[in-house]
């Protein structure tokens, strides 16, 4: 039986909750044989320890543990208002896991759910065919990393490996895996794929340190992306969301000479700026987790986002930077990387 | 506060004599035991007496979600196995409640030298021998896989303990205080032939596993200190934030609206008191004309120029 020091926080991952139902699946297995001897506490329904009572979000977050469960349908959603489609009509992202193991201050992850806990759906077959359906009448653009950072967790799952064999036979497919983690480096075997998009989110590195604990520094974000572009991968930019933070300018400039000093902007397939913004509801609740964040205390103003292309939904309400801010941001930050 | 439950006076007594405790003597509903830091409860036996006593103790002592909930007792071994032997003590990381089908999950955030264990929670005593056909309904599907182990991922099963208190403990404290405060430790005492158990054994089985009990206390102990030093800085910004809206004659609105926001500007600046303390909003009287705040009127408009410097970004 398992036996740790007192007094102090269990180990991330030390507990793993097992849904009865996909207790045998190869994808459990194989994520319970990359954990180090777990205690694993099997359970009917994902949710019974999801979203249970009396969570502290902030006290999970320091210790977190693991759930592994099979996702029901719906396997495919509409993408929000508030992301980029990068004109794409047939926008659509994927959930293969709920919460991320990074844990950076502004993400809208931060109290959209009760419980810090990352949870692991292991049925990513049901979420190809469901894709193969969508694929049969139009193409799709698909971002698979939107509720975590699928990357990141790429040791314990091998889901991007997955993703990607399944991308190459499905060329109507464009697919974006965004990360800021570095574990791409650990998939050289792997060749280029042309309809997946490798994202990395790339913050100047006072921010980094300052609101994306755990995640990796700019410079080995920046690293894991010359290493893609050099594999022949089709590599994204994103400085999302840019922060209005003391010194931002520098901060920004400082980032994109960095960028420019190991990758030439014209490397990248594309790139995407933009600002904090989150749902209204969301702010809340980050800041009811993050009472003490300089950042979330902010004076954010509340706006209306773009609606979506097709008017099909009503325009959502956001906290974001009020207008004249938003310009002058994009514009410095946009500034900076095309210099 | 660390609040303490126990089903029964003999298992309680080695705790009251460890920690020093005393008897609420103004306390007629349930024997409740004090000291500073602790309060402790027995309980009586079973599921509804556990979940009236849990609730009564938290309510009257106006349980706060970071308080602190122990249930320390005795439960039976499900089976007998080396790793169950009578004496032994687990920390229970799952809590079954037989008679509700339901499971209960505590977060086991915090590390303790203790063994895991499951527990069921049953309405009567557990006795192997007259219970011997309920054995395989309660494995499958209820316990399942949990209490088989699983030959293909190499899980350890863990221990299965049987008691009558335990979810219900679990589920009355998650009203009140957060899932990982609560600790339910049980010491085993048999496997399933209760009648072999006395109430000096039981007294004798709790004392001999009392140093672990003692040491989540001294644990417990130093996270509610940092706590209170946490609580010593709200408490300076509560005496600024009154002070102000007092001051202002604020409106309901108002009040909740400067908490707000000033609560932000802290936040980002550190410098309250620069703004809303009272020296500032004399020199802001000064800036505007004002002598004196004598009405609601008056007090806006110094308001506004607060309001205004606290949303400057």
């Amino acid at each position: 039986m398992k036996q740790s020091d007192p007094g102090c926080l269990s180990p991330r991952f030390s507990h793993v909750y097992v849904e009865e139902g996909i207790s045998e699946h190869p994808a459990t297995l194989r994520i319970l044989s990359n954990l180090n001897h777990p205690s694993v506490i099997f359970t009917a329904h994902y949710k019974d320890v999801f979203c249970k009572k009396g969570q502290d979000f902030r006290s999970q977050k320091a210790c977190r543990q693991l759930i592994i469960a099979a996702k029901k349908p719906p396997f495919l959603y509409r993408g929000s208002d508030l992301c980029d489609s990068f004109g794409h009509k047939h926008f659509y992202y994927s959930t293969n896991a709920m919460n991320c193991i990074y844990d950076c201050t502004y993400c809208y992850l931060q109290g959209m759910y009760p419980s810090a806990n990352l949870v692991i759906f292991v049925n990513t077959s049901d979420i190809f065919e469901d894709i193969d359906k969508e694929l049969a009448t139009n193409p799709v653009y698909l971002c698979n990393s939107y509720d975590t950072d699928l990357m990141a967790i790429e040791h314990l799952t091998g889901f991007c490996s997955d993703w990607i064999g399944y991308a190459r036979k499905s060329p109507d497919l464009t697919l974006e895996i965004r990360t800021k983690s570095t574990a791409f480096n650990s998939l050289p075997d792997l060749r280029a794929a042309d309809n997946v998009i490798l994202a990395w989110s790339v913050s100047p590195q006072e921010i980094a340190s300052r609101y994306e604990h755990y995640a990796p520094s700019a410079a080995m974000r920046i690293s894991a992306m010359r290493n893609a572009i050099d594999a022949g991968w089709r590599v994204r930019l994103c400085v999302d969301p840019v922060l209005r933070t003391d010194g931002w300018r520098e901060q920004y400039a400082s980032l994109a000479e960095q960028i420019r000093s190991k990758i030439d902007i014209s490397e990248f397939c594309d790139y995407s700026i933009g600002v904090f913004r989150v749902p209204e509801g969301s702010l809340k609740a980050m800041r009811k987790i993050n009472p003490c964040s300089d950042l979330l205390a902010f004076p954010f103003s509340r706006e209306e986002a773009d609606a979506a292309p097709d008017q099909s939904r009503a325009a959502q309400k956001v906290y974001t930077y009020c207008e004249a801010q938003r310009a002058e941001m994009i514009a410095y930050v946009e500034g900076c990387i095309n210099k | 506060m660390i609040f303490i439950a126990a089903a029964l006076s003999c298992e309680a007594l080695p705790l009251i004599e460890r920690f020093q405790l005393k008897r609420d003597t103004g306390e007629t509903k349930f024997r409740i035991y004090r000291s500073d830091a602790i309060r402790l409860i027995i309980t009586g036996v079973g599921g509804s007496a556990a979940m009236i006593a849990i609730t009564y103790l938290l309510s009257v002592n106006r349980a706060q979600r970071t308080d602190w909930l122990i249930n320390a007792g005795i439960a039976a071994a499900f089976e007998e196995s080396a790793d169950t032997a009578a004496g032994g003590i687990y920390r229970c990381r799952a809590i079954r409640n037989m008679a509700l089908r339901r499971s209960f999950y505590p977060d086991i955030l915090y590390s303790m030298s203790l063994a895991e264990a499951e527990i069921l929670t049953v309405p009567y005593v557990y006795s192997k021998g007259a219970d011997d056909d309920m054995r395989d309904k309660w494995r499958l599907p209820f316990i399942g896989t949990a209490y088989r182990g699983s030959s293909r991922t190499g899980v350890e099963a863990a221990p299965l303990l049987i008691d009558m208190e335990a979810a219900y403990v679990y589920e009355a404290g998650c009203e009140f205080i957060f899932s990982h405060h609560i600790f339910i430790l049980k010491i085993i005492s048999d496997a399933g032939d209760a009648d072999s158990i006395n109430q000096t054994i039981v007294k004798k089985l709790v004392a001999g596993q009392i140093g672990h009990i003692a040491e989540l206390v001294r644990m417990l102990y130093a996270e509610e200190s940092e706590a209170a030093a946490c609580s010593l800085r709200n408490d300076e910004f509560e005496s600024l934030a009154s002070h102000a809206s007092e001051a202002l004659m604020l409106s309901c609105y108002q009040d909740t609206e400067l908490r707000r926001i000033a609560y932000n500007y802290n936040i980002r600046r550190n410098d309250l008191a620069a703004i809303i303390g009272m020296d500032s909003i004399d020199c802001i009287k000064d800036e505007i004309g004002i002598d004196k705040i004598s009405s609601r009127k008056e007090g806006r408009s110094v308001y506004e120029t607060i309001r205004s410097r606290l949303l400057e970004s």
